[in-house]
């Protein structure tokens, strides 16, 4: 087990740069998830965790031991990675001993070690058989245990359940969940969904063009999201962004006025704003009690309804004339959660609340976050 | 261990290249223990010509062996490889890497892990004019390099039209994975091994799949166009991080003259190398203050070189130093087999392919 420690790392290709100045200390015995869109740079930063990619600056530590310059042998850890890259020629046992052997541990280890993985991964019975005569979950269940006998420091896992398919990646979510509790050891995660990200990690490291955004709890970066980017990239549905400008007496867009007092949230008048809230903030007006603090209401034009069985989600215009984008998430376009069994029709006129307590204000040049509510 | 020829060597698969390198071998004097192949044959041919023992089995091989040679037909390179690798062994894998990407990537994390280490048949690095480009190049005479044309084009050349050479399923493709990999290998070598991040290319297919083949050599027995399902040329165009390029032509079989051709292009100057004949010229421009501006092509002569004797000697060298060698490593094979399999997916997609 051991903390991992990034300094100062960057890695340049001439005019590119993938990973830009990132500093992290993930500590002994964490898991925590690097998510971001593909090309973030999260991979690259992982790579060079594992040693397969040499930083253009900056160190790495692993369990307070300079690693930067190590092969990837010596560093103490075991990767697994979305292609499942077991040996088609070996049986699940030789596949998951083949570490283990290389390194000439004895037999009786051997043995031990590969029936106490097996069992973590529930591979009992099946040391006979071949990779390919095993399910895409059996096979990365293997691969799982082959980086378990190897007991790290730490576990590097890139995108390890990309290639299954989605109810097989949520049994397996959990699986990873239940490994991380047992052997409460320090796993990296890396991941382009932010839903693996939420449910299984401790901490979550959001990145996006080679820097790091926010390295938080899930529901930190849910609820109090460092900026624009952020606020957007975690949760879905994604959060709705409204365009305006603070006034006076709080924010101005075109289709909608949020009272609020700008002094108390160091906003000055004429400031460039972006408001966010999330589709469980806005309520329809008759169910403006959900709301913890309600704001006045506004009109809006239901557009597409997508009942999904416990809710139901709902595209809205804010008025007729708006063009509605192929994404339903345009400017002039709201996504709200209603309640399935909701009384609503697509085409109808309704008003709408947003809940001040959770509408959250972003700087628009910078897109760093101002506040996370109105209240 | 003090010197290269007391490393007990050991070769897996003796057939054409197995055999041409067990002639190396005991040419200079190395101390060859033993030979394994499934083909009885094989083994006994082995035994008659070299007097050691031919294995049928090839841990018993291992179990006398500091290192070994791995000659197999590419689909079997990862089975011995990754064995040998286990059994604690040094390993000198033939070109290439394996017959797929995936089995390569697999072979190089076993290596990675290994105690022994794996170098890859690239035997081309190690002929003469190459390492004087190279001593060239790193004493800056071609400045930056950016940009090199690779050619390995014979008008007709397809290795014995059904043997494994030809069959997809066992070699992993045709002209590009036998040949093109010593070509790539070669363009990135003089790139320094860089990064590729791009790959757009074109395989195909017009010649060896013809009844009516015509040719006035072939490596082995020519069984006709049944088993012949590969391609015979390909075109690409590679681009690494930093913008440079190679634009590679490869071919078993073409409509026009051999070119074996390498054309090295730096910012100070340039070489044109010929890996058929040796030949060697450096091309310069240049001027005296402003004055007398000039072209010169430099013709260089080299010693002979044998590049499979100059291949074993580094290895054996680095058997016996008990170090891995920094030349022909097992990462540089496996960006060159990501390369290789992007030219083929670049082709099937019709478009180019990012590696990055």
């Amino acid at each position: 087990m051991a903390s991992v420690k990034l300094e100062g790392i960057t890695k340049r290709y001439e005019d590119v740069t993938a990973v830009d100045d990132m500093n992290l200390e993930i500590e002994d015995g964490e898991f925590v998830t690097f998510v971001g869109p593909s090309g973030c740079g999260k991979s690259t930063t992982m790579e060079t965790i594992a040693g397969l990619t040499l930083p253009t600056e900056g160190t790495i530590e692993i369990g307070g031991r300079d690693v930067t310059d190590l092969p990837p042998k010596n560093r103490g850890i075991s990767m697994v990675f979305q292609n499942i890259a077991l040996f088609p020629h070996m049986d699940v046992y030789d596949n998951i001993s083949f570490g283990l052997r290389l390194r000439k541990y004895d037999q009786e280890e051997v043995d031990r070690r590969v029936e106490e993985a097996a069992d973590i991964v529930q591979l009992e019975g099946m040391m006979d058989r071949m990779p390919k005569e095993m399910s895409g979950g059996q096979r990365q269940r293997v691969a799982i245990a082959r980086a378990i006998v190897r007991n790290p420091d730490a576990f590097l896992m890139d995108e390890p359940l990309a290639n299954l398919d989605a109810e097989l990646r949520v049994h397996m979510r959990t699986q990873l969940q239940r490994l991380h509790r047992e052997l409460d050891t320090t796993i990296i995660y890396v991941t382009h969904d932010q839903a693996q990200a939420m449910t299984m990690s401790d901490r979550i490291a959001v990145i996006n063009g080679g820097v790091l955004q926010q390295v938080a709890p899930p529901l930190e970066c849910y609820n109090e999201p460092a900026n624009r980017f952020v606020a957007g990239f975690i949760g879905s549905p994604a959060m709705n962004f409204l365009e305006g400008e603070a006034t006076e007496g709080g924010f101005d867009s075109q289709y909608t006025q949020i009272d609020f007092d700008p002094e108390t949230h160091g906003v000055t008048s004429g400031q460039d704003i972006t408001a966010g809230v999330r589709p469980e903030d806005v309520f329809l007006e008759a169910d403006a009690r959900k709301a913890t603090s309600p704001t006045k209401a506004f009109d809006a034009v239901v557009d597409v309804l997508e009942p999904m069985g416990k809710e139901m989600n709902a595209y809205l215009l804010f008025d007729r004339d708006v063009e509605a984008s192929a994404e339903g998430r345009g400017e002039g376009q709201l996504l709200i959660n209603l309640a399935p069994d909701t009384d609503i029709a697509e085409g109808d006129d309704i008003r709408i609340v947003m809940d001040r307590e959770n509408v959250h204000l972003f700087d628009r040049a910078s897109g760093d976050a101002i506040t996370h509510s109105l209240e | 261990m003090t010197h290269a020829n007391d490393v007990a060597v050991g070769i897996v698969g003796l057939g054409g290249i197995g055999t041409h390198h067990a002639t190396k071998l005991t040419d200079r004097g190395a101390n060859l223990v033993g030979g394994m192949d499934i083909d009885a044959d094989a083994r006994a041919a082995f035994h008659e010509r070299f007097g050691v023992h031919a294995y049928e089995n090839e841990t018993e091989l291992y179990e006398v062996c500091d290192a070994v040679l791995i000659t197999t037909p590419n689909r079997f390179h990862e089975e011995y490889a990754v064995s040998a690798l286990e059994a604690g062994l040094d390993v000198l894998l033939e070109k290439p890497l394996a017959h797929t990407v995936e089995s390569a990537e697999r072979i190089a994390a076993a290596a990675r892990d290994a105690e022994g280490f794996c170098m890859v048949g690239f035997n081309n690095r190690f002929a003469e004019p190459v390492q004087v480009i190279k001593g060239y190049q790193d004493e800056g005479r071609f400045g930056e390099t950016t940009h090199v044309e690779a050619n390995y084009v014979r008008r007709r050349g397809v290795p014995g039209r059904g043997s494994w050479f030809t069959s997809g399923d066992v070699a992993g493709g045709g002209a590009l994975i036998d040949i093109g990999v010593h070509a790539i290998d070669l363009a990135l070598y003089f790139l320094g091994h860089p990064e590729v991040v791009e790959v757009s290319g074109e395989t195909r297919t017009e010649f060896g799949d013809r009844d009516d083949y015509a040719f006035v050599h072939m490596w082995g027995d020519d069984n006709g166009a049944d088993g012949f399902d590969v391609e015979d040329s390909a075109s690409a165009f590679i681009r690494d991080a930093d913008g440079n390029t190679v634009s590679l032509e490869v071919a078993w079989a073409t409509n026009r003259p051999t070119n074996d051709e390498f054309v090295i292009r730096g910012t100070e100057a340039g070489a044109t190398f010929d890996r058929g004949s040796d030949d060697l010229t450096i091309h310069e421009a240049r001027a005296f203050d402003d004055e007398q501006h000039h072209f010169s092509d430099t013709e260089v002569e080299t010693r002979e070189s044998d590049s499979h004797a100059a291949e074993q000697a580094a290895f054996l060298d680095a058997v016996a130093a008990g170090e891995a060698p920094s030349i022909n490593t097992v990462d540089e094979a496996l960006s060159v087999q990501r390369v290789i399999d992007a030219i083929y997916r670049s082709s099937e997609r019709g478009e180019a392919v990012r590696l990055d």
